[in-house]
């Protein structure tokens, strides 16, 4: 099946941007505080223990989709347990990005309400950033991932020079006492946030859009690498300038970062430069959330295309969105619910994957 | 004419997004410049009134601004560029919205540049009550100076400030934050510093002391300061040197208020004040000190002295064997290099074989002044010095830094320091002048 009719093909660097922006606007959000409240000064830490998993994980991921060249992870799911469980599957995980998503758009909209927009209502913001989503999913994969790689070198260089320039406020010591809360909190700390690069499942959907499996591969292991590195920069720098009690009473840890930075009378207020790398990379990363989503649907029930399947998820989207009474609430369930989230994300292919290796032994070569 | 039902889709998405553009010029969070009153400074004072307070705003008056800026300004003038509200409240919030009764203006505190507080309230209860809504609000940015008035209220000192040369506050607060970077006499300290400080087990933070000079004060006369004739100067001038002490400097004419010294905050509250030499010494403990001029006592000519731009070459060396039962030792190292900038006692101090002589004097007062200083903190039983930074780095857990006990043992510590100090240039001039009658 095609992703969608007269689909093209994705380029390595589209993919892996997109990948990026996916797996990066979490950090936006309250992650950081999460991180420095759990595991203390060594909180930087826990972005690489992370990736060692999520890297064995991909190398599965890589190995089951080889073995089903040309198709995608739910039509792989078909191939192993049948139709119905590609629609099961399809609908779960429709609807665990979908959730994502709406979590997501709705801190950041309560983000907008307290700093830069406190008298616009919350349903203004909301609408019009799923009416932002819906418009750059309809169009596709293809124009999603050009966007963000049209975008990526300018939010890229605006992301290091903005925290750079918040350095000059740090202090070294505030990395010590060096194992913080000690390894098992750490390690806690670590399990909690296993998830973290778990919307790299996304070029499990995708798949059968790139030109080689190689390419997948490459693309995967890179997108991986590059964005736990900025995640341990991000993290690094956050603990840097501000100390572990500090750090963790912080709404909306980053943005607090890029307030510090003031250099006298002529490089001052740079947080507009944040705003901009914020929201280019939440509004494409929530787009994609949404596009995946549908996507997932439509592989799901074998439809030929994931376009009519956009709206009515938009509408359930806004309604996750408003479900919370409180931003609190919507923090906190955003904090616990990912540690639950990363079971179907990391189990089901590692299932499929047991499922292949033991009971499917034929390979299935692109055609 | 007739669409495509293909480009239909396309019409629809730009129509809304025309009407996005329209909705994203923010009717609800509209703030046109000409409606908002920024308010450029805060005080804080304990108010006559039982567990109320007095909040002083400072505010802008944009329109009275010369564009040329840094131009001079007489006492007539300055009261133009803004203009002084107090209001009494529970709190600054209600402050706050009580003010918007009287102001025209949507207050705005975007630049707010400095919160000043009272001495009464920094002694007696302390600041962290009016902190919260300092770092909560999102008008307020973590990076305004906080300063306290060394012998009386925030008020009195938006009521006497009048700037040598700048017209706008915003520019002399940045302007006197850049001085006392320069000179060391205090340390500047912005609202994240007191809140991080704070926070921080094992150390108490400081905060720089602002105050009025009587002596100006006085020669405030009619919103203009005329300085006094020399012969009422020479009576009203003390027997101390500026910056020793508490006591303000021996000084006429210029602005009544000088920022020199810290208040040293633990819990919240005031508990010492530390004089612009001690502030010196502090900030070397701290690793704040980058430079400044100090003056010491000729070696050879009494009452004479010579002075040494003193800068750090490194950070400071601190070892503490807080592993041992108390009392601990602590041995302090400071790397400190110097150009000589005055012979007062045109002594020949200039070669390799007398600097040490300098140097000696420089290095015994430094220590000495840092026993002194550390001694006061210990009797207190507080560590503005953040010592315990030393110890944090070799420990690897959390839970073992914070039972610590630091400051308990730090009043018992015995302290050692030494100063590694090197003059590298004597400046314009080899040897100082020479009278060829007395050689």
């Amino acid at each position: 099946m095609k992703i969608r009719k007269k689909d093209g093909v994705i380029g390595s660097f589209e993919a892996f941007c997109l990948c990026n922006y996916l797996i990066y606007t979490k950090m936006f959000l309250a992650m950081p505080r999460h991180l420095i409240e759990e595991a203390g000064p060594i909180a930087w830490a826990v972005p690489i223990l992370v990736l060692i998993f999520s890297l064995l994980f991909f190398y599965i991921l890589t190995n089951l989709l080889q073995r089903f060249e040309d198709l995608s992870f739910l039509e792989i799911i078909g191939e192993l347990w049948g139709s119905s469980m590609q629609w099961i599957i399809g609908v779960l995980f429709a609807f665990l990005f979908l959730v994502i998503t709406a979590y997501q758009l709705r801190i950041i909209g309560e983000f907008l309400l307290s700093t830069l927009l406190p008298q616009t209502p919350l349903s203004a913001v909301l609408f019009i950033m799923v009416a932002t989503f819906v418009y750059l999913a309809y169009f596709g994969i293809e124009n999603l991932a050009r966007l963000a790689g049209l975008l990526f070198p300018w939010l890229l260089v605006a992301f290091v020079v903005t925290f750079l320039l918040a350095v000059g406020r740090g202090e070294f010591y505030n990395f010590s006492p060096w194992l913080g809360y000690g390894e098992w909190r750490l390690f806690v700390s670590t399990v909690n946030h296993i998830g973290i690069y778990k919307e790299i499942l996304l070029l499990a959907f995708i798949a059968p859009l790139f030109r080689k499996h190689q390419t997948l591969r490459r693309t995967g292991f890179t997108s991986l690498i590059f964005v736990a590195f900025f995640f341990f920069f991000a993290m690094a720098i956050y603990i840097y300038v501000f100390p572990v009690h500090t750090g963790s009473e912080l709404g909306f840890p980053l943005f607090q970062l890029t307030r510090l930075v003031y250099y006298g009378a002529f490089l001052q207020r740079i947080d507009p430069l944040f705003m901009f790398v914020w929201a280019s990379i939440s509004i494409v990363g929530m787009a994609t959330g949404l596009y995946v989503s549908a996507l997932s649907l439509a592989q799901g029930a074998k439809a030929s295309d994931y376009r009519p399947f956009l709206f009515p998820l938009a509408v359930i989207l806004l309604a996750i969105a408003f479900y919370h009474e409180s931003s609190m609430e919507a923090v906190k369930n955003y904090r616990l619910f990912p540690a639950y989230i990363a079971i179907p994300f990391f189990g089901i292919p590692i299932l499929a994957w047991l499922w292949a290796l033991l009971f499917h032994r034929q390979r299935r070569q692109r055609q | 004419m007739k669409i495509k039902s293909s480009s239909l889709p396309k019409a629809i998405f730009l129509s809304l997004l025309l009407l996005l553009t329209l909705l994203n010029t923010g009717c609800w969070d509209r703030r046109e410049l000409e409606s908002l009153a920024f308010v450029l400074t805060l005080g804080i004072d304990q108010s006559a009134i039982d567990n109320q307070y007095d909040f002083t705003f400072r505010i802008a008056v944009p329109g009275n601004l010369d564009p040329r800026g840094g131009k001079g300004t007489s006492a007539e003038e300055m009261p133009d560029t803004s203009k002084v509200v107090t209001v009494t409240a529970r709190s600054l919030p209600e402050a706050i919205s009580l003010l918007r009764t009287s102001i025209e203006r949507s207050l705005d505190f975007r630049h707010l540049r400095v919160v000043i507080f009272g001495e009464e309230l920094a002694y007696k209860e302390g600041l962290l009550f009016h902190i919260d809504h300092l770092e909560r609000d999102p008008h307020f940015r973590r990076t305004i100076y906080v300063w306290i008035n060394k012998f009386g209220t925030a008020r009195d000192v938006f009521l006497i400030n009048m700037p040598v040369l700048e017209a706008f506050v915003t520019r002399y607060i940045e302007g006197t934050n850049e001085s006392i970077r320069e000179t060391g006499y205090a340390r500047p300290i912005i609202l994240h510093d007191l809140v991080a400080e704070t926070e921080e087990h094992h150390v108490d933070t400081v905060i720089p002391l602002i105050c009025i000079n009587p002596i100006i004060e006085e020669e405030k006369k009619d919103g203009k300061i005329v300085p006094m004739p020399t012969e009422k100067y020479r009576e009203s001038v003390k027997d101390i040197i500026g910056g020793e002490q508490m006591e303000h400097i021996n000084r006429s004419g210029g602005n009544p208020l000088e920022i020199i010294g810290l208040a040293v905050i633990q819990e919240g509250k005031m508990i010492e004040q530390i004089s612009g030499w001690e502030s010196r010494v502090y900030s070397l403990l701290r690793d704040s000190y980058r430079y400044g001029t100090w003056t010491f006592e000729d070696p050879e000519v009494e009452n004479k002295t010579f002075a040494v731009e003193l800068y750090r070459s490194r950070p400071p060396r601190v070892e503490i064997d807080w592993q041992k039962e108390d009392p601990v030792t602590i041995d302090i190292t400071f790397f400190l290099e110097g150009n000589v900038r005055d012979i007062q006692s045109l002594e020949k101090y200039i070669s390799p074989e007398t600097y040490p002589l300098l140097e000696g004097v420089v290095t015994k007062v430094i220590a000495e002044q840092t026993i002194e200083l550390i001694s006061k903190m210990q009797e207190l039983e507080t560590d503005p010095f953040y010592l315990a930074r030393f110890i944090r780095t070799q420990m690897l857990y959390k839970q073992e830094y914070i039972a610590l006990d630091w400051k308990k043992r730090f009043a018992q510590a015995e302290v050692n320091v030494t100063v590694d100090f090197n003059l590298r240039r004597p400046g314009l001039v080899i040897q100082p002048m020479v009278i060829p009658e007395q050689e």
